[in-house]
């Protein structure tokens, strides 16, 4: 193993990141964006119980 | 109930179908076929492009006769019945163009073998439109289609036309608002619900024509799908609401403007103006199809501005002209009657009638959303998506302004994965881009309400649409599943918000709730509309201060919130016998105060609710010794009402003749509600 600054320094993961760089940025936009997203819930559980209550008799 | 929801149908049925046929000549009269190595499609527009064309300028045709009937006072049932026979002798007449059509368009469906995730996604839309046609067939509960898209179309059908009535927002702009109009002369309260829920799925299929077009069937399914799913399309769509009929009509607009305005073809820059005016000419709002649609023209032909300026220049009049035609007979109306062609909208510029500085400082201080600074403006796309609490006051995250993340994470991969280098793609995404920025710089500069830029939801899906095609055709199949998922799970959960929104509608709809039991849950105030309705005399006439439940009143009634209406001039009334005459000059009997959650239940109770807690405190002789002066500020002129009815009461002219309970609903969806009182008075006048 070495340091975490070697192993960023590889040629394969230069490479990885330099072909791929692209998807890796959608993919960390979109995960950013769903993070954010459902976080706006986190204040709002008990209306989606009541919700699911109303539509599942209780459930 | 189910006889009025078979009328609706029935009735729906029939106008699209006449609509189509009155349109299919006019489209024919501008003869639009597409320019040669436009889009994907170089031998012209497609049929069902072809036929959504001719529906909508069909329908608006068959409004503009109704429209013209209402102004001359003459619409009434047997003539709103003569011109919907007549609009269907014309689609009769072409029984013989038609039924081939039909018949070669059901034959191409049939023989189509779409791919599963394709028939997954018209699963999914299907699913949608069940469950909001099931909640278009309750009765109206919305409490916008009570105060104005009903309760304006209710008034008119009874006095048979148009009148110039200064209530606000009654006399806006309103294509759906002619044809509500005629639909409860004619056919039931039902109807006008079931007619917007149809132009939610025309503008489904208007997108996906547009992104078919412009950037391939994929992209328009996929479009079609994000935006029928998206809860806002969800709110509206089962409700006697305009806006569907607005996007409609601005969709096709961006797509006539993208075919033929790179060309200055004027068959179709002027078929776009007509149709943007038919939009602005629905709601308020999508008057910004006006401005957004010269911003397309200029995107569009690009460097040929510079090029050919003055054929910049003709396309940009042609369509100007085009939109204001469509317009003129509702601005003229207004501006004769008020001095304001967009009454009251148009205050600060043209200072019409029975409109005054406080009623303009009222709704001109509405404010919603984080903020109005430059950072805000920037956050703008993020907050609406991730933080659309802050729009919504206290409602909260779920409601129907909620968005899907999906338009947010997929419209910069139509970037990022270089859709935007393919010619026709490119210039879709510039228009529709420059559509919404233009959309969007207006609506932040006002009042933020989510539902105001409701009008680019289809064309950020088409976009959005063209991110996820671009992502899934990167070649990585890790990417292309993981951006199937995205879409999936969004889809999944916004068919869980349609269920969860529509599931209260399904009790009334199939006999296990009565009409009043739904009316009562769903409906603020609808306690004191029906006492009122069961309990005065048929020639009452009541004045209603409070905002809720209008369209279900049966008797003879008025607006009588200050801020909400101009006939009523309270702030030149200088002590209670002002408003004794007025209220007889215009036949008033009784006085209805709806109950409030934050009033006490009596008059100077809601003067304190409106113009602030020193209303509560002070004696009634010092407030009414203050009318002698005009109000100071919008809260005194709103409190005013109140302060002179208080006289009437303290001088034994107006008297409680009930006192009862009822409740103000806080959630439609989730049920919520709150008791309150509401007080009925008796005018006394000798």
């Amino acid at each position: 193993m070495g340091s975490i600054k070697s192993v960023l320094a590889r040629p394969m993961l230069v490479r990885f990141v330099r072909e791929h760089w692209k998807p890796l940025v959608f993919v960390a936009w979109a995960v950013g964006v769903l993070v954010a997203y459902l976080g706006q819930f986190s204040d709002s559980l008990d209306s989606i119980r009541d919700v699911l209550s109303r539509i599942f008799g209780g459930a | 109930m189910a006889a009025d929801i078979v009328v609706a149908l029935a009735f729906n049925a029939g106008l699209m179908a006449f609509s189509y046929g009155v349109g299919r000549p006019i489209v024919r009269i501008f003869n639009p076929s597409g320019p040669a190595g436009v889009g994907r499609d170089p031998a012209g527009i497609r049929r069902l492009d072809r036929g959504l064309f001719a529906l909508a300028l069909g329908f608006g045709a068959i409004m503009f006769v109704y429209l013209f009937l209402g102004l001359g006072d003459a619409l009434n049932k047997p003539a709103a019945w003569a011109i919907y026979g007549a609009a269907g002798a014309i689609t009769l007449v072409q029984y013989r163009g038609i039924a081939p059509e039909a018949r070669a368009a059901f034959e191409r469906v049939r023989k189509q073998r779409p791919p599963a995730w394709a028939l997954a996604l018209a699963a999914v839309v299907a699913g949608h439109a069940f469950l909001n046609l099931v909640g278009a067939m309750a009765p109206p509960s919305m409490a916008d289609p009570l105060r104005h898209h009903l309760a304006s179309p209710a008034y008119y059908a009874d006095v048979g036309g148009f009148p110039f009535v200064p209530v606000i927002f009654w006399n806006i702009p309103g294509v759906l608002h002619v044809g509500y109009t005629v639909e409860l002369l004619v056919a039931s309260e039902i109807a006008p619900a079931v007619t917007h829920f149809t132009f939610s799925l025309l503008t489904a299929g208007a997108v996906f024509v547009l992104g078919r077009r412009f950037a391939g069937w994929k992209v328009g399914l996929i479009a079609a799908a994000i935006f029928y799913s998206l809860p806002m399309t969800t709110e509206l769509a089962s409700a006697p609401m305009v806006e569907m009929g607005a996007v409609f009509f601005a969709v096709l607009a961006v797509y006539a403007l993208l075919t033929g305005g790179k060309d200055a073809d004027m068959r179709w820059i002027l078929l776009a103006g007509l149709l943007g005016g038919l939009a602005g000419a629905t709601k308020p709002w999508a008057l910004l199809a006006g401005p957004a649609g010269l911003a397309v023209i200029l995107v569009v032909q690009g460097s040929g501005v510079l090029q050919r300026p003055r054929r910049t220049a003709i396309s940009l009049v042609a369509f100007s002209f085009a939109f204001g035609l469509v317009l003129g007979p509702w601005l003229i109306r207004n501006y004769i009657a008020a001095g304001d062609p967009l009454w009251p909208l148009g205050y600060q510029v043209f200072r019409g009638d029975m409109w005054t500085d406080w009623h303009f400082e009222k709704f001109s201080s509405w404010e919603t959303g984080p903020g109005k600074s430059l950072v805000d403006f920037v956050l703008g796309p993020w907050n609406l998506t991730n933080e659309i609490g802050s729009f919504t006051q206290d409602r909260g995250p779920l409601s129907g302004s909620l968005l899907t993340p999906i338009l947010l994470i997929f419209i910069p991969a139509a970037w990022l994965f270089g859709a935007a280098r393919n010619k026709a793609t490119g210039g879709l995404l510039a228009a529709l881009g420059a559509f919404a920025a233009l959309a969007y710089v207006v609506w932040f500069a006002g009042y933020q309400q989510p539902r105001y830029i409701q009008v680019v939801h289809p064309l950020l899906a088409v976009m959005a649409g063209v991110g996820v095609v671009a992502a899934a055709g990167t070649r990585r199949r890790w990417l292309a599943l993981a951006a199937a998922g995205l879409l999936g799970l969004s889809l999944v959960g916004t068919l869980g918000v349609s269920v969860a929104f529509n599931s209260g509608f399904f009790p009334v709809v199939f006999g296990a709730q009565s009409r009043d039991e739904f009316l009562e849950a769903k409906v603020s105030n609808i306690s004191s509309v029906m006492w009122v309705n069961e309990n005065l005399p048929t020639d009452t006439k009541v004045l209603v201060m409070g905002l809720a439940g209008w369209y279900y009143f049966d008797r003879d009634w008025l607006v009588g919130d200050s801020a909400y209406q101009g006939h009523l001039a309270y702030h030149d009334m200088a002590s209670p016998d002002g408003l004794v005459m007025e209220l007889s000059d215009v036949g008033v009997t009784h006085v209805l105060v709806q109950g409030a959650v934050d009033a006490e239940p009596t008059l100077l109770g809601w003067a304190a609710r409106v113009g602030g807690p020193s209303y509560g405190e002070r004696a009634l002789e010092e407030l009414l010794t203050d009318l002698e002066l005009p109000p100071v500020t919008p809260n005194d002129f709103e409190a005013r009402p109140f302060v002179l009815l208080a006289g009437l009461q303290a001088e034994g002219r107006l008297g409680l003749v009930h006192r009862g309970e009822e409740t103000v609903v806080t959630s439609r969806t989730f049920g919520g509600s709150e008791s309150v009182e509401f007080l009925v008075f008796e005018l006394l006048v000798e």
